[in-house]
């Protein structure tokens, strides 16, 4: 009897009983050392932005590697491959786009995620190291996003190369050695080395890094994984990145400025002063700026209101951002004007715009805080109203987004049939997004 | 009295560092040809430059088209005198396109943004390449023997920014 | 709804919608137009993490949507604005066709950079042979647009209508050639005139 027993059980049991085989393994290994968080309610996305950058830097390393099949690292091979993934292949230009776009998406998350986290003052409870390797990674993610843009040798990716060799070369010491094992010989040495750095060396440290900067909590929100992707891929869609003119040193450079994120560097290099100090001393003192937050400001206080020092780098560090960067994209458009005369910054009024965002930005901060000590409002809890739907509603709503999921779906899987790749994306990303707010609308039930 | 493990743990840091030190050369790993180890090559003869002309030659040959094509290999020689010849980078030191040089305006000029040297020196003496810190075209050393044949044996500066 | 979230996802449709506006449609400078994939990134983002902001925990106050509206109209007349009016009809065209053939080298329009003069509301033809030895390109400044690159042995032909009457400029904008000489002065008569000399 005891023999039949064990035969109508076996199937199932097996099934559980290998289940619980492999989670008892799996166990002894390090995924069991993270504790992974789903929320199961509605959480705002500022308290995982740094999962948030994560996500996209896996979804940029899956496109990254897609791309390896088909790009050539080498001086004459290099653009004409880029053109192939463009044109030739099947979907090519949507995994360009998307490695693209995800990584303007990933250097914003991360500044993003620094700020929030200097006005938030998350670095105070023991998160000091947490904190500089936050900040190293961010550079990390820029100096890699800036040699992945130089790999496709267009007219752009040169004049990026030309500025980061000129001030790797005006760097006193250590700058000839960089330079000499980065440009090896020349053009075709350069293309292969930065191309081993930005497939394998740079992503490497950084996952090293991540292991000194992620927290033994993570929070997962599939929800707003769904909602970023989505973003991402509807992006994709609607601006596809231009490919450029293809370097040849026979043809004049257009005037042209770098991506976003090394044009505050341009910016500065444009008011023709020093190369070494305004393209390495300056960017390195305002990275530094950051680094020491948490070592400077010692006050107790958790409210941003009450640490004026952390408030005024903040927000000067916010505004010179962008001011910069929006500076580095201006060039005088009247092309009769000389190419130095259109390209040239004035020093005194942009380092005198720079100095008064500090003045401003600082000695508000301070004010801010005296004024508001002064006059100590006692903060109001001011529960708001709740949404008075019934679960049968939320329910209906929810019903509804999968079927619109499903039909999104389907649009999207027969534009790709029909090759209307644009189309294909937004659906495709419409339908991540959709799924984020099913998520979030699941949640709303199951916590009533 | 520092105490016996004190002095052992510190030896044994010491050696730790110490056998990092042979590592250190290995850096040279990383910089091929470097400028010591330019070949010496013969580049071309004297006497096929009219005076007041110039040759584009590729230095250091390889032979293997992909690279000879490099623009940081191209070099331009100009023949000033009966025996006497200026040979630099043709690499603009603004940026990076192919320079030549315009006999009628005596000077080495770069077509892509206008920038002007001069053919004695190198020196950049109109245009955005006046602008940079390092304003001299990187020069390529040569010897000439007597037969006229011209030797490049080295590279100074950096090409592409100058010296 | 969640203050800090508000704020941040208001602050990026703002940022979006001025960085989509500066490097698409604002024509204050060309480069501009690099700006425009990290401003659409950041624009949807803030759309994306709106509601989130405005609906978690409860009802929105009505207060929170007046910054909402006012994006909404800064949006529509930056953005929406440019296509909701059809872009503007070249002038009327009276119908004359001026053929012009210039030739471009080292550094010249047909070696003295002469005066062109057309009339106004005349369609242009104009076919630039570069007979030099590098790349030029040819623009008439605030009338045309650019050639684009034209190569040495290469003709390309710029057509457009020549708009309002005054003394333009005519350039090689490859940057560099106009201090070298490449440039010339581009007339446009008043029609009347021209049509009382005919």
């Amino acid at each position: 009897m005891a023999d039949e027993k064990k035969e109508a059980k076996s199937f199932l049991d097996k099934i559980v009983e290998s289940y619980e085989w492999t989670i008892k393994r799996l166990e002894r290994t390090i995924l069991f050392g993270i504790r992974f968080v789903i929320p199961n309610k509605v959480v705002s996305p500022h308290g995982f932005l740094g999962m948030l950058t994560f996500i996209t830097f896996i979804v940029l390393g899956v496109t990254g590697a897609l791309l390896m099949f088909y790009y050539r690292p080498s001086l004459t091979g290099a653009y004409d491959s880029v053109k192939m993934i463009n044109d030739e292949i099947d979907f090519g230009i949507v995994i360009r786009n998307i490695h693209y776009h995800a990584s303007n998406l990933m250097i914003f998350l991360a500044i993003y995620h620094l700020f929030y986290q200097l006005f938030s003052s998350r670095y105070k409870i023991r998160n000091e190291i947490i904190w500089v390797t936050g900040v190293i990674l961010g550079t990390l993610t820029i100096v890699e996003a800036y040699i992945g843009y130089d790999l496709i040798m267009n007219i752009r990716a040169v004049l990026a190369i030309n500025i980061g060799a000129a001030l790797t070369y005006s760097t006193p010491f250590i700058g000839p050695v960089i330079a000499d094992i980065v440009i090896g010989t020349g053009f075709d040495d350069l293309i292969l080395r930065i191309y081993t750095l930005h497939v394998l060396i740079f992503p490497m440290i950084m996952i090293i890094l991540f292991t000194l900067h992620f927290p033994r909590n993570l929070v997962f929100d599939p929800g707003m994984v769904g909602i970023i992707i989505g973003a991402l891929f509807i992006t994709s869609a609607l601006f596809p990145v231009p490919l450029g003119d293809k370097y040849t040193p026979d043809l004049p450079a257009q005037v042209t400025v770098p991506e976003w994120y090394i044009n505050p560097l341009y910016a500065l290099l444009r008011t023709e002063l020093d190369k070494f100090v305004m393209g390495v001393l300056l960017p390195t003192l305002f990275i530094m700026m950051f680094m020491v937050v948490p070592f400077i400001d010692r006050s107790k206080s958790m409210k941003i209101t009450e640490r004026p020092l952390a408030l005024g780098i903040g927000i000067s560090g916010v505004l010179q951002s962008i001011v910069t960067t929006v500076w580095g994209f201006y060039v005088d458009p009247d092309p009769r004007k000389s190419y130095v005369e259109r390209l040239a910054i004035d020093p005194y009024l942009f380092f005198g715009v720079l100095i008064l965002i500090n003045i401003v930005s600082f000695g508000g901060a301070y004010l801010y805080s005296k004024y508001s000590k002064k006059s100590p409002t006692p903060p109001r809890r001011t529960r708001s109203e709740p949404i008075n739907i019934s679960k049968e509603t939320i329910e209906g709503i929810v019903y509804a987004m999968v079927i619109t999921e499903f039909f999104v779906v389907g649009v999207s899987l027969y534009m790709y049939l029909l090759g209307n790749l644009t189309f294909g994306l937004i659906a495709t990303g419409l339908s991540l997004i959709i799924f984020g707010f099913i998520s979030y609308g699941i949640r709303l039930i199951t916590t009533r | 009295m520092v105490d016996r493990r004190t002095v052992l743990k510190s030896l044994f840091v010491a050696s730790g560092i110490a056998a990092l030190a042979p590592f250190f050369p290995l850096g040279k790993f990383l910089t091929p040809e470097a400028q010591a180890s330019y070949p010496r090559q013969k580049v071309g003869n004297i006497n096929d430059i009219p005076i007041l002309g110039q040759l584009f030659v590729t230095y250091p040959k390889t032979g293997d088209p992909a690279k000879d094509n490099d623009p940081f290999r191209q070099f331009l020689i100009i023949r000033t005198g009966e025996n006497e010849v200026k040979a630099y980078s043709r690499v603009c030191i603004h940026l990076w396109c192919l320079v030549d040089y315009q006999k009628d305006k005596d000077l080495i000029e770069c077509p892509c943004h206008g920038s002007q040297y001069r053919k004695e020196d190198g020196y950049a003496v109109a245009g955005p390449a006046a602008k940079q810190p390092n304003r001299y075209l990187p020069i390529l050393k040569v010897e000439i023997d007597s037969n006229g044949d011209i030797y490049a044996i080295g590279i100074e500066g950096e090409i592409g920014y100058g010296r | 709804m969640d203050k800090g979230l508000y704020i941040a996802s208001v602050f990026f449709i703002f940022m979006g919608i001025i960085g989509t506006w500066l490097g698409l449609f604002a024509e204050i400078s060309e480069t501009f137009y690099e700006m425009t994939g990290i401003a659409l990134v950041i624009l949807i983002l803030g759309i994306a993490m709106l509601p989130i902001a405005l609906f978690k925990g409860g009802k929105p106050p009505v207060e929170s949507f007046i910054p909402i509206f006012a994006l909404l109209v800064v949006g529509f007349f930056t953005i929406g604005w440019n296509f909701v009016v059809p872009a503007e009809e070249a002038g009327p065209t009276t119908g004359v066709v001026e053929r012009i053939y210039l030739l471009a080298g080292e550094y010249w329009f047909n070696e003295t950079n002469p005066d062109i003069v057309v009339s106004e509301g005349s369609l242009v033809e104009v076919t630039v042979d570069n007979v030099g030895v590098v790349v030029h390109s040819f623009r008439v400044f605030g009338v045309s647009e650019d050639s684009g690159n034209i190569l040495p042995g290469e003709k390309v032909t710029v057509s457009f209508v020549a708009g309002k009457a005054g003394v333009y400029d005519y350039i090689c904008t490859i940057p560099g050639h106009v201090e070298l000489g490449m440039k010339g002065t581009f007339i446009i008569e008043q029609s009347n005139q021209t049509a009382t000399s005919e």
